[in-house]
């Protein structure tokens, strides 16, 4: 037998999925986007019936705020400050890790005004957001 | 098909070399945000169940490709 | 006689008012008309003032329109009161039944007893669906059905006070508390003079706590509260948490926790500066609802002291803290004002522990700065492993950390951990966690890989036999969430080990890494025949950035890397081609291969 032939290489070829096809979009599936996302989506159910009554609009900086206390039956008056502080919290990790996750950070802002229009556009009519002059009811 | 990816690829190239890492990508933005907002507020929540069975799908049938 | 006329005053002062009205009730009157332009007295003004009283019916009607600025207040407020019967039949005693108070910041109806003599006062006011409100919202109450009693006598230039609110129903928020169960009373008596409202015997029972002591001095000048003393014996630590302590905590870690067990707990403080504190748990169960602790059988003694130090205790049965389970523990040490410091401080875990020495923390501006140094006694990482939901390890994690601190939510560490695994050693340095109980918890570390015995790791997944030892390096792992999403590592085999053999069956599930189509390749070739080869050397590096993994082997190719390289007779070499490569892909296809291989040992 020829020594030749006793070498054999095998070919260690990766058939991959998904890998070609990212190029324009950005990157939002990373840990820290998921882990900010489930936090925001259950804190929601307890937000949206305060968007719906007024006491909590969106700002025009992509963050909430309350806009009317009263507008909160008692009981849940007491925590509404810890949630939007939270929503808030959470929303500005956010814009910042999309930033980050996609080698850019100083797009943080950029991300956050287009947040900032969508979050207002897709709002449910009833909900209150901060327009030019004050706020206005969608 | 193979002339099609020739020119995507092209494409990708000529794009990649003109406007990657110097403008804000306001339209992906817009794009990502909708798709974050749509998931935290569980807005059309039929059609991204929808989506995410597309994708399932095609991730089953890539590996056996050659 | 004035008999079925109205009288229209306009009076000036506050005393011919009552004079006057007092001395005209006894006539046979239809309407009296007051008004009254504005009224001074110590605690506020009253202005517009327009009193009407009907004394068409058996009993009179009272209707009272006015402003009042309280002392201290900017703006006048205008309120409506009235009063559906009224008696005043003697001197100093007023009875009003049917009444309705009404202005911006409150509805209420209710029914009244005054009764007024020289230096004695007694009220006693039933409120029937009372609401109020500030303009905030922020103190409030809704549907109040109860009853407040109040006498005062005078001692001197001192009225001595006797108080007692119950309510039955509805409910009350004053920021940042909230009392949502009816079937409370307060209880208070004390003394005030002009300057100083005294409180001296409290005592709140709240239906869903227990009951709550408090003494406290309440400047009427500046409405500040000047001493306060507020303690709770044996009361539910739920009701406790809920009530008092859950509002005070809820930026911190502490702010959403589902509690039972029984509490002792007190607060003084003077000058709006808190000078002493005492918490005392008594079999409490604590668990944190986001899931990142908790703990069982909870026993604890945490007072506190603005001058002098104490020592607090602390013990459980057993809890949690981000899925590390925490066995028994008791722990003790000392708070100095706003340090505390421990010589030693032991936490169990899994079989073994972390002891933590020379403890020392600082409460600073709204935040906790520690530093320590730690060490671990041997923990089995096959319970780690399994408690982390990692693939199962054999082995053991001890470490020696010179240094832990913990400021701004980021926690340090300057030292290694070790962990003794599969015969050799694994090294995690420069660990550095940020924000370890927030929602996006990241992890920073470097990681040194030395003489893995890959025999014992290849048997332990089934994977196919691999003889030989690995060394490496794993520089800038980056964990987002515990997910991995950055590394750069480079692992080869060393020259240790003198029998470097790679059984067939490891090199087709090296290949079949790379897809399905090479998995056979090698049982086309004559080498099926062969049971193992011999290699040179064995090397995989990979630079993570998200999931796209940057791949190189132990020596480049043209257009590609070699991941085994062959020696002898005959020699197999793997080789890999595609340098872009999805981890989480990878790790499926790794985990389909040790599974399958797991299924397959039958034999």
């Amino acid at each position: 037998m020829k020594k030749i032939l006793l070498s054999a290489y095998l070919v260690f070829a990766f058939v991959l999925t998904g890998l070609a096809q990212a190029a324009p979009n950005l990157e939002i599936n990373t840990p820290a986007i998921n882990a900010l996302k489930s936090s925001m989506q259950k804190r929601h159910n307890q937000l949206a019936p305060h968007y719906q009554s007024g006491a909590v609009g969106l700002t025009k900086n992509g963050m909430i705020a309350i806009r009317d206390a009263k507008a909160v039956p008692l009981k849940h008056r007491q925590g509404i400050n810890q949630l939007v502080a939270a929503e808030n919290a959470d929303r500005g990790k956010l814009y910042k890790e999309i930033a980050v996750a996609n080698g850019h950070p100083e797009w943080e802002s950029g991300i956050r005004d287009s947040f900032a229009g969508r979050w207002i556009d897709k709002a449910k009519s009833g909900w209150y957001f901060q327009g030019k002059g004050g706020w206005v009811k969608k | 098909m193979k002339r099609n990816s020739l020119i995507l690829l092209l494409a990708a190239f000529l794009t990649a070399c003109v406007t990657i890492n110097i403008y804000f990508p306001a339209a992906a933005a817009q794009e990502v945000a909708d798709e974050i907002i749509d998931d935290v507020w569980q807005l059309k929540q039929g059609e991204a169940e929808d989506d995410a069975a597309a994708q399932e799908n095609t991730n089953a049938e890539t590996p056996a490709e050659k | 006689m004035l008999r079925g006329k109205t009288i229209k005053l306009i009076c000036k002062t506050w005393s011919a008012l009552l004079l006057l009205l007092l001395s005209h009730m006894a006539h046979a009157v239809s309407t009296i008309e007051i008004s009254v332009e504005s009224v001074d007295s110590p605690v506020g003004q009253l202005k517009d003032a327009k009193f009407h009283v009907d004394l068409k019916g058996k009993k009179p009607k009272l209707k009272l329109s006015a402003a009042v600025k309280p002392q201290n207040e900017p703006n006048f407020m205008p309120f409506k009161l009235s009063c559906g019967t009224l008696f005043s039949e003697q001197v100093g005693y007023i009875d009003c039944f049917d009444g309705q108070l009404e202005s911006e910041i409150i509805q209420a109806p209710f029914s009244l007893h005054i009764a007024k003599l020289r230096d004695q006062f007694s009220l006693d006011v039933l409120f029937n669906g009372a609401d109020f409100s500030d303009a905030a919202g922020l103190h409030a109450g809704d549907g109040l059905i109860g009853d407040l009693q109040l006498t005062a006598k005078r001692a001197g230039a001192l009225w001595q006070w006797d108080g007692k609110l119950s309510w039955d129903q509805g409910e009350v928020f004053w920021q940042p508390y909230y009392f949502g169960d009816a079937g409370n009373v307060l209880e208070a008596k004390g003394a005030f003079t002009e300057e100083l409202i005294k409180v001296e015997e409290a005592s709140l029972k709240v239906k869903t706590v227990g009951e709550i002591k408090a003494a406290a001095q309440i400047n009427t000048k500046t409405k500040v509260l000047e001493d306060v003393k507020v303690s709770a014996k044996d009361v539910d630590f739920n009701g406790l948490y809920t009530l008092v302590l859950k509002p005070k905590l809820e930026r911190s870690a502490f702010g959403n926790l589902l509690v039972s067990g029984k509490a002792n707990w007190q607060f003084e403080m003077q000058q709006l500066q808190p000078t002493s504190f005492e918490l005392n748990l008594e079999n409490a169960n604590i668990q944190d609802q986001n899931g990142k602790f908790s703990f069982k059988q909870m026993n604890a003694h945490i007072p506190w002291d603005y001058d002098v130090p104490q020592n607090i205790s602390l013990d459980y049965a057993s809890g949690f803290l981000l899925d590390m389970p925490l066995g028994k523990t008791k722990l003790n040490a000392e708070v100095n004002r706003y340090a505390l410091t421990a010589p030693t401080l032991t936490l169990p875990v899994f079989n073994g522990a972390l002891n933590f020495k020379e403890v020392s923390a600082a409460w600073l501006g709204e935040n906790w700065f520690w530093h320590l140094r730690m060490n671990l006694t041997p923990v089995d990482l096959n319970q780690f492993s399994k408690a982390l939901g990692w693939p199962e390890m054999k082995g053991q994690i001890s470490g020696e950390v010179p240094l832990v601190t913990y400021a701004n939510k980021q926690l340090n560490m300057d030292g290694a951990m070790t962990f003794n695994m599969f015969n050799g050693k694994v090294g995690m340095n420069n660990l550095r966690i940020d924000d370890p109980l927030g929602v996006v918890p990241k992890l920073y570390a470097d990681l040194t890989v030395r003489n893995l015995d890959l025999g014992e790791l290849t048997r332990t997944y089934s994977f196919g036999a691999i003889e030989g030892q690995l060394d490496g390096d794993v520089k800038d792992l980056v964990l987002e969430n515990w997910k991995v999403v950055q590394f750069d590592a480079s692992l080869e085999t060393n020259e240790n080990e003198q029998r470097k053999k790679i059984s067939q069956r490891a090199v087709e599930n090296i290949a079949s890494l790379g897809g399905q189509g090479t998995a056979a390749a090698l049982q086309r070739t004559f080498l099926r025949f062969f049971d193992e080869f011999n290699y040179e050397k064995i090397g995989i590096s990979c630079q993570l950035r998200q999931d796209v993994c940057n791949m190189g082997g132990v020596a480049s190719t043209e257009g590609g890397y070699i991941i085994v390289k062959g020696s002898g007779i005959p020699a197999v070499n793997v080789n890999g081609y595609t340098k872009k490569v999805s981890l989480s892909d990878l790790i499926a296809r790794i985990k389909r291969i040790t599974d399958r291989n797991t299924e397959v040992i039958v034999e």
